[in-house]
């Protein structure tokens, strides 16, 4: 009985004290160095862990083979503790036999674990991201339960995307500990008329009551970056991410002709991308408003939890975007 | 070389994953399966060996990952020209297999050894299969010497500096602290002592390339700096004299520094100086190109020495981005550039990707679908005039007419294309007729000059007359034949011949002309193979023998033979109840040759197709032998009627169904052809195949069965065989029910009469419980 009385009291601990959460970043660069500016900014959003992209696994000639290995610089790292994460194009999993899978996976792990190594980093975390299909499912999934064990008792973790949560049944939940839910890139990218496809309203509404009942827990990854759409003749020419809105507001080659849309006024060479005379532009950014409202958005249907809140992605070009205030209140809508 | 073309790709990234998808919809696969295209980028070329120019040409695809170079590999790109030289410089003394063997596939301890042994001929390390090398008996062995004494330094070098590295390795690369780094700079430092003993430029120079490319390494992964390898190279730039490889390949060194450090203006007149004046390079050139602003790129123009310098940066910028800019700009500078041949190539071959129809399947899906309604805009099938931009058209054809650029016959011949496309017959032949005058013997320029005659002779006929059928039927004989043609060259008489088939079909439909039609696209007609008469008269004229040369081209295009027309027709009969005229047919050319796959006089409890066809066959039927028996067995019941023969005709017309096991009886050529199922839509959304009239309503009858299973049942008194005529009948009021009742919402199970029968009345049976056991849906009603 005592004992009975002790467990419900823990219980009752533990169901009032605060969701434990972590603010962190995704570092997506091929060469891992922080700014000053960068630095004071993880310091006091007190960011002790950083997604970083060690390597992408893509397909050449027929083979899956690292590409964009990451360079980091030992120094650096210190205070941080790195999440590896491992991009895998969904045409590496669609295209690898079944009996590859092992190697791949001790492959893989050797890679990170190298990486590990050289940046002094042990990590009780890794993360695989891959926008998997119904042809790469289950190659992909046994992968993940091989690197699984691979890696115990390190935990496992893979990131969602909107359609995967939504259509669960169909894609199937993958075989990890945790799952890192990808807050954007929801809209039609492919049409200038188009909302917003980073983020809008409209498309999350579509979204957001699927993920009250995902199977597996889950951290936030929520956009704090921006790109310009380049259409030619109503198609997509080339998605731009290093270019700002100022740079289009300048500009004298483009006009604006919509809240977000700059045409091209004469053919020109424009941040190394090429704009012929009638080409458009189109900005897709997340303002802090907007950041907010997402995040109070879906909060709603995220119950409170341990779990990291983490940013896409770490730039300094985010530093003008967003303040430290910014980004802790968004964190502070899922407490 | 590979850190530059590195620079290209784009890092992948959850970001990455999304590019991809939007590749789909703005340029890959569909699209470049779609996209048809006539124009050869290879008449460009003078010499068919000449490579260097494809890599460069317009392609649709435009990956975001993998080796968008094919199979270039900048490593081993020289490996010829290397061998080449070396045998110059050898002035034939040494064997080239010999030098090849030295260079590539010798071992550097092997290297060594012959060092030390062509120093000191006791050398007592020495193999014994190297002393007999050709190299130890030249004349002047101080030659020699120096060339071992440079291929054991290059071979050293390679390990930093061009290492085909493993993808899998991860290497410590900071600091000079690192291995690797402290070994290039003990290379470096000994490249300053080799350096002062070679004789010859010819391997002087060939130091000055390593020592810039590990100055390059040694910038690019430890400590070192870029300015230090411009550095170098502008102080010994004297030294490159021989070897124009060896120039451009260090040069190519100097640009990626300039670009690293970001000084784009600089780094791009290299790339097009490199561009220019070593084609094997051309490629990785114009993979480098890249101006960051307007600004920079038109610094790299003031920086340039020359006109004809100036030409190369618009070059490789029309390439990169806007050929007609580029070629206005070349043009203005000098109109008998050749750098603006490839930009016309590719100007045309961006163009047929809006000036032409595509071949897209679901759109040919969709009207079969519908039928063809070529006074329809979505149906149509034309080249489109407005995919040529004014100003582009009039650039060509002012340039063309001014007839001062250095190869006539390209202008000649893409001003008649445009022409052609915009439907100005006199004026496109005039061009052609000027460019067949400057083709001379070139099979590929005479090739596309009769493409081009063909897409003439397609496009302008506005009603086709025998006479524009009879000229277009050796050209179909023509367009069939492939022999030593490369697979480009053979698709665009591939598609020259889809082009000719899908604009006759719409214009035979424009003049009335629907079996014609037909025979060019098969699914044109909406309803053609559920029509009799138009079958009939299908199979009449195939079985034509006066047929005019143009129509035996049509007959050799027209997929189906008499016998499939055959088949089908006979298919029809039966299921309309006329095993006779079924059997007629069947008897024709074959047409009921085909064997089905199971027994069709077999019934199960439960369909299952997979068991009949596996089960052994005592008996194979053929269509025509499935007909005839079940002939002989409704002789026989009128006759003399008997349980077991009602029973086995039931399942005969169970099995001829969707449900059964002989689905074979319905599929034919005409069904199975491509993607259009004719007989086959079991659960289409469109209800049409629901209503009396719907083509594949038959497939799902079963009210011929179920009225033989009903006969069976009432001609005997065995309880069990009541019971098992009675639940086949109820399969059939089951099927019924979920085909034609259920208004197509899949509602849940529901019994019929016959299966409130077998409950209340033949509990008892042995069968009953059969039933229980194999029958869920049965179960499920007793429970």
């Amino acid at each position: 009985m005592l004992r009975l009385f002790l467990f419900s009291c823990c219980c009752l601990l533990l169901s009032c004290a605060a969701p434990e959460l972590e603010t962190s970043f995704y570092y997506w660069k091929a060469g891992f160095h922080l700014s000053d500016g960068e630095k004071n900014l993880l310091d006091k959003l007190e960011t002790r862990t950083i997604y970083v992209k060690y390597f992408d696994l893509v397909l050449k000639d027929g083979n899956p083979v690292p590409e964009a290995v990451i360079r980091i610089d030992s120094h650096e790292t210190g205070n941080f503790a790195m999440i590896p994460v491992v991009y895998i194009t969904n045409e590496t999993m669609k295209s690898i036999a079944g009996d590859e899978i092992g190697q791949l996976a001790q492959r893989i792990a050797k890679l990170v674990r190298d990486i590990n190594r050289h940046a002094g980093q042990e990590p009780g975390e890794w993360q695989i991201d891959c926008d998997w299909s119904d042809q790469s499912r289950e190659s992909y999934f046994t992968l993940l339960e091989l690197l699984k064990k691979e890696i115990a008792p390190a935990t496992l973790s893979a990131t969602i995307r909107l359609h995967q949560v939504k259509y669960q049944k169909r894609t199937g939940v993958p075989p990890v500990d945790r799952g890192m839910l990808m807050h954007y890139n929801m809209g039609k990218l492919g049409e200038p008329e188009a909302p917003n496809s980073i983020y809008n309203h409209e498309d999350a509404e579509n979204y957001l009551r699927y993920t009250d009942n995902y199977p597996l827990p889950l951290d936030l990854a929520l956009p704090v970056f921006s790109w310009a759409v380049h259409f030619r003749d109503g198609a997509i020419k080339a998605l731009n991410s290093k270019h700002l809105r100022a740079g289009y507001e300048k500009s004298p080659y483009f006009r604006k002709i919509a809240p977000d849309l700059y045409l091209a006024d004469s053919s020109v060479i424009f941040r190394g991308d090429y704009f012929q005379k009638g080409d458009l532009a189109k900005m897709e950014e997340v303002s802090p408003a907007l950041l907010l409202e997402a995040a109070q958005k879906i909060a709603r249907h995220l119950p409170a939890d341990d779990r990291k809140i983490a940013f896409f992605d770490l730039d300094s070009t985010i530093l003008n975007s967003y303040s430290y205030e910014n980004l802790s209140q968004v964190v502070d809508c899922f407490r | 070389m590979k850190t530059l073309a590195r620079l290209l790709i784009v890092s992948a990234s959850l970001l990455g994953a999304y590019l991809i998808i939007l590749a789909c919809a703005g340029g890959d696969w569909d699209e470049e399966v779609a996209k048809i295209s006539f124009f050869s980028q290879k008449m460009l070329i003078d010499k068919p060996a000449d490579t260097t120019f494809t890599p460069l040409f317009r392609r649709i695809t435009q990956p975001f990952y993998g080796n968008q170079l094919g199979d270039y590999n900048n490593i081993r790109l020289f490996t010829d020209k290397n061998l080449e030289e070396w045998t110059a410089h050898f002035q034939g003394e040494l064997p080239a297999s010999e030098i090849r063997w030295i260079l590539y596939q010798s071992t550097l301890e092997e290297i060594d050894h012959m060092i030390l042994y062509s120093k000191d001929n006791n050398y007592g390390k020495m193999p014994g299969k190297l002393k007999g090398k050709v190299l130890f008996r030249l004349k002047d062995q101080a030659k020699a010497r120096e060339f071992l004494y440079y291929t054991g330094f290059a071979r050293r070098c390679e390990k930093v500096a061009a290492a085909e590295t493993n993808e899998w390795g991860y290497y410590d690369d900071q600091g000079a602290s690192n291995e690797d780094g402290k070994y290039l700079a003990d290379l470096l430092q000994a490249a300053g002592k080799m350096m002062e003993t070679p004789k010859s430029d010819f391997v002087k120079e060939r130091y000055r390339f390593q020592i810039i490319r590990l100055l390059y390494q040694q910038a690019n992964q430890y400590a070192g700096s870029y300015q230090e390898c411009i550095r170098y190279f502008e102080n010994c730039q004297s030294d490159f004299k021989v070897s124009n490889q060896m120039r451009y390949r260090a040069l190519g060194y100097v640009a990626a520094a300039y670009r690293k450090l970001e000084k784009f203006a600089e780094a791009n007149l290299l790339y097009a100086r490199i561009y220019d004046n070593c084609p094997e390079m051309r490629t990785v050139a114009q993979f480098s190109f890249r101006p960051m602003e307007e600004a920079d790129f038109r610094q790299s123009l003031s920086l340039a020495k020359n006109a004809r310098e100036k030409a190369a940066l618009w070059h490789l910028l029309g390439i990169y981005g806007d050929e007609l800019r580029a070629m206005k700009e070349i043009y203005a500078i000098d109109p008998a550039s050749d750098l603006l041949n490839l930009l016309l190539v590719r100007n045309v071959s961006k163009l047929e990707e809006k000036m032409l129809p595509e071949n897209d399947f679901w759109y040919d899906y969709l009207r079969w679908d519908n039928g063809v309604n070529p006074d329809n805009e979505g149906h149509r099938y034309q080249m489109n005039p407005q995919g040529i931009e004014r100003e582009n058209f009039d650039f060509i054809k002012k340039a063309t007419d001014a007839n001062n650029t250095d190869k006539p016959f390209l202008w000649n011949f893409s001003t008649g294309y445009l022409c052609l496309v915009k439907g100005d017959f006199p004026t496109s032949r005039a061009y052609f007729s000027k460019a067949r005058s400057q083709a001379g013997q070139d099979q590929l320029k005479l090739d596309q000059l009769r493409i081009m005659d063909i897409l003439t002779r397609i496009t302008e006929p506005k009603t086709i007359t025998p006479a524009v059928e009879t000229a277009l039927a050796a050209d179909y004989q023509w367009l069939n034949e492939n022999e030593g043609l490369e697979y480009e060259e053979q698709m665009k008489k591939e598609e020259a011949k889809t082009f000719l088939f899908k604009t006759f079909s719409q214009k035979y439909l424009r003049q009335g002309d629907t079996l014609k039609a037909v025979l060019c696209v098969p699914y044109c007609v909406e309803g053609f193979y559920y029509d009799d008469a138009k079958l009939a008269a299908m199979a009449a004229w195939l079985l034509r023998e006066d047929k005019s040369p143009f129509e035996r081209a049509l007959q050799d295009h027209y997929p189906f033979k008499p016998k499939d027309i055959y088949e089908v027709q006979a298919i029809r009969l039966a299921y309309r109840g006329d095993i006779d005229g079924a059997i007629a047919k069947f008897d024709q050319y074959g047409a009921g040759e085909t064997v089905l796959l199971g027994n069709p006089f077999n019934i199960h409890i439960n369909d299952c197709h997979d068991c009949d066809h596996e089960a052994k066959q005592w008996r194979k039927f053929t269509k025509l032998d499935f007909m005839r028996e079940v002939k002989l067995m409704e002789g026989i019941v009128a006759q003399k009627p008997s349980t077991s023969d009602y029973f086995l005709l039931a399942n005969a017309y169970y099995n001829m169904t969707y449900f059964g096991n002989a689905r074979v009886f319905y599929s034919s050529a005409i069904s199975d052809y491509d993607t259009h199922g004719l007989f086959y839509f079991p659960f289409s959304e469109n209800a049409d195949w629901q209503t009396a009239n719907g083509y594949n309503r038959f497939i799902f009858d079963c009210s011929k069965a179920e009225k033989y299973y009903l006969l069976a049942a009432n001609s005997t008194d065995d309880r069990e065989m009541k019971a098992k005529c009675l639940f086949m009948a109820a399969k059939c009021e089951q099927n019924d029910f979920f085909c034609f009742k259920d208004a197509g919402d899949r509602r849940d199970f529901k019994a019929g009469k016959y299966f409130k029968m077998l409950k209340s009345d033949y509990r008892d049976t042995k069968y009953y419980k059969e039933i229980l056991k194999e029958c869920g849906y049965f179960r499920k009603f007793n429970t």
